[in-house]
């Protein structure tokens, strides 16, 4: 199984810039977009908890479990 | 004082003294051969009934450079260590690598103690008449402190390496 990270639908959804989410969160933009690229080892539940109080969402509308070798 | 700081001002110390270090061996050496009445033995050779050679005196001091050679290597691997303390680098593998070098250098130093000074007390007496060469072995506490402390840094440097480990995999999350 491969996690995938759906923050960037979530943003769209939301209508809110990446730079505005990562100011609220307190992350950097670096950061933030090295997570929406799925290019980080974990993520803190400090982190998840507050990107899913600013965009007011699950955990699960941002991360989905895809079999091995699917394309996300 | 600041940690940077302070290990700033420890960093240059440390600098300061492996070239004091290095500079002061090779004036002991070339003094007897450059300048031999400016120091005076600390027993008048005279009056131990042997006449030193000059040039036994410096190969004497010379060899020195046995323990000489791991203390200077150790200072400017501290100084190297807390100058990365003062751009905040602590717990990296650099670090790590700096510690275990230190530690190296004292167990070499430590080793080495016994027969440079074995050697030197030989060389400064080489050039007497037979009866009159001296051989001295010593072992002192010193030798036990410095295999200790040098064991010990080899094993802060393992911890340091194992911190350094979880602070680059701690950077991976966000």
């Amino acid at each position: 199984m491969q996690i995938v990270v759906r923050l960037d639908v979530m943003l769209a959804r939301r209508k809110m810039r990446s730079r505005e989410l990562a100011e609220r969160i307190g992350i950097t933009e670096a950061n933030l977009s090295l997570l929406k690229a799925g290019k980080v080892k974990g993520v803190r539940f400090e982190t998840l908890a507050a990107i899913c109080e600013a965009l007011e969402c699950q955990p699960g509308d941002l991360l989905e479990a895809l079999p091995e070798g699917q394309r996300p | 004082m600041t940690f940077p700081r302070l290990a700033y001002l420890l960093s240059r110390l440390a600098y300061l003294s492996a070239a004091v270090l290095a500079l002061g061996w090779m004036f002991l050496v070339a003094q007897p051969l450059l300048f031999p009445g400016l120091i005076a033995p600390e027993i008048p050779a005279e009056a131990a009934g042997m006449v030193v050679h000059p040039l036994a005196y410096a190969a004497s001091r010379a060899v020195l450079v046995l323990v000489v050679a791991p203390a200077v290597c150790a200072l400017i691997h501290a100084a190297q260590l807390m100058h990365g303390f003062a751009r905040g680098e602590v717990l990296t593998e650099t670090a790590a690598r700096h510690v275990r070098r230190i530690g190296v250098a004292i167990l070499v130093r430590a080793a080495l103690m016994v027969p440079t000074q074995t050697a030197a007390v030989a060389l400064l007496t080489i050039t007497n008449p037979a009866g009159k060469r001296l051989l001295s072995v010593g072992v002192s506490s010193d030798l036990l402190e410095a295999v200790v402390y040098g064991g010990l840094l080899l094993l802060i440097a393992a911890a340091i390496q194992t911190g350094a480990r979880a602070a680059a995999e701690n950077a991976e999350f966000v």
